[in-house]
């Protein structure tokens, strides 16, 4: 294990049912410093967090997984974290990829990695696949940057992004947004392949046309108004 | 030139947007963009207003056959102008409230820290 000082964050909304499995998950691998971002959840999400030995960060109300995702590394940011992992918290991934991100970080020399599940062999519904495809290709228009994975929640973060990544968007297009923000910051990026484990909740999250087209307005706007 | 009642009142108000967003603009509250954005609209209400034969000549380039569908078209761009601003509003006070929420919640965890070490 690195002795560098690594931070786990899970933006987490009504997640009682996985997020205890996952946080032991992530401990039996090593990792200490778990910081889950309760984003006013109404469930037990907090309560069964903190028991399984999370540092717990709670937003009195839900703003959206991007303004969870930015507390997180802000507190990452202030307790001077090396290296930061995100990751879902719904389980759909395997907290055993943390150390090929973190490896990646430390042997490439880059400041983000995403973890691509569209680079490794997994089993993607179909309806997935096509609107991550529209989300690449809008992001690609916006930001001239090519991602195989633009959605995914599965990122490492050295000090340097930690320092320029600034999230402002508070839905699911916060993705998309760290990617807009990495030429301006001149900063390095990889992808490597990821596992994903989909249950029936995870696949409902986020795949339906509707949050499709808000996600596009939305980057539409802030492209315009940058 | 004779000037109207209806013209000196539309270009009353976009005068005073215009002053508007340029104050903003000095005070950093604005960005270039938005700037140009509302010079551009304001601006061409103006003159639409100055010159209301203008408005003949867009509808015959945009092959309106008469001024009726031009005014209800460009009445739909001035609400769709309206709604666009609205929104605009909208997402800067959310951000304003997602910043201050963070905030409390970060300050909150801090604290906790501090008593347990």
């Amino acid at each position: 294990m690195t002795e560098k000082k690594i931070f786990i964050i899970l933006p987490a909304y009504n997640e009682d049912k996985h997020i205890g499995d996952l946080i032991a998950e992530i401990k039996s691998l090593g990792y200490e410093n778990i910081i889950v971002i309760n984003d006013g959840s109404t469930d037990l999400t907090k309560l069964v967090a903190e028991n399984s030995g999370a540092t717990v960060i709670t937003h009195p109300i839900n703003l959206g997984a991007g303004a969870a995702t930015q507390t997180g590394l802000t507190y990452a940011k202030r307790k001077k974290a090396d290296i930061t992992i995100t990751l879902d918290s719904d389980g759909q991934h395997n907290p055993k990829d943390i150390e090929k991100l973190i490896k990646e970080i430390e042997e490439k020399k880059v400041d983000i990695v995403i973890g691509s599940r569209f680079k490794g062999k997994n089993d993607i519904p179909i309806v997935r696949r096509f609107f991550n495809l529209i989300a690449n290709l809008m992001t690609f228009a916006l930001s001239s940057t090519w991602v195989s994975d633009t959605q995914s929640g599965f990122k490492a973060f050295n000090q340097k992004a930690l320092e320029k990544i600034d999230i402002k968007s508070t839905g699911f297009e916060f993705c998309s947004e760290i990617i807009l923000q990495i030429k301006p910051n001149s900063l390095k990026f990889s992808e490597i392949p990821i596992d994903v484990r989909y249950s029936k909740e995870s696949q409902m999250k986020g795949q339906s046309l509707a949050n499709g087209m808000i996600t596009a307005f939305k980057l539409f706007i802030q492209a315009i108004t940058r | 030139m004779k000037i109207e009642l209806y013209q000196a009142i539309i270009v009353t108000i976009a005068v005073t947007f215009l002053l508007k967003a340029l104050s903003h603009f000095l005070r950093g509250e604005r960005t270039i963009k938005e700037l140009i954005a509302v010079f551009v609209f304001w601006g061409f209400i103006e003159y639409i207003a100055i010159f209301p034969d203008t408005l003949g000549k867009i509808s015959y380039f945009l092959g309106f056959k008469d001024y009726l569908a031009a005014i209800l078209f460009s009445s739909i761009a001035i609400i769709f102008a309206l709604l666009f601003k609205i929104l605009l509003d909208q997402e800067r006070h959310k951000q304003e409230i997602t910043k201050l929420v963070r905030e409390l919640a970060l300050k909150d965890g801090e604290n906790k820290d501090d008593i347990r070490t």
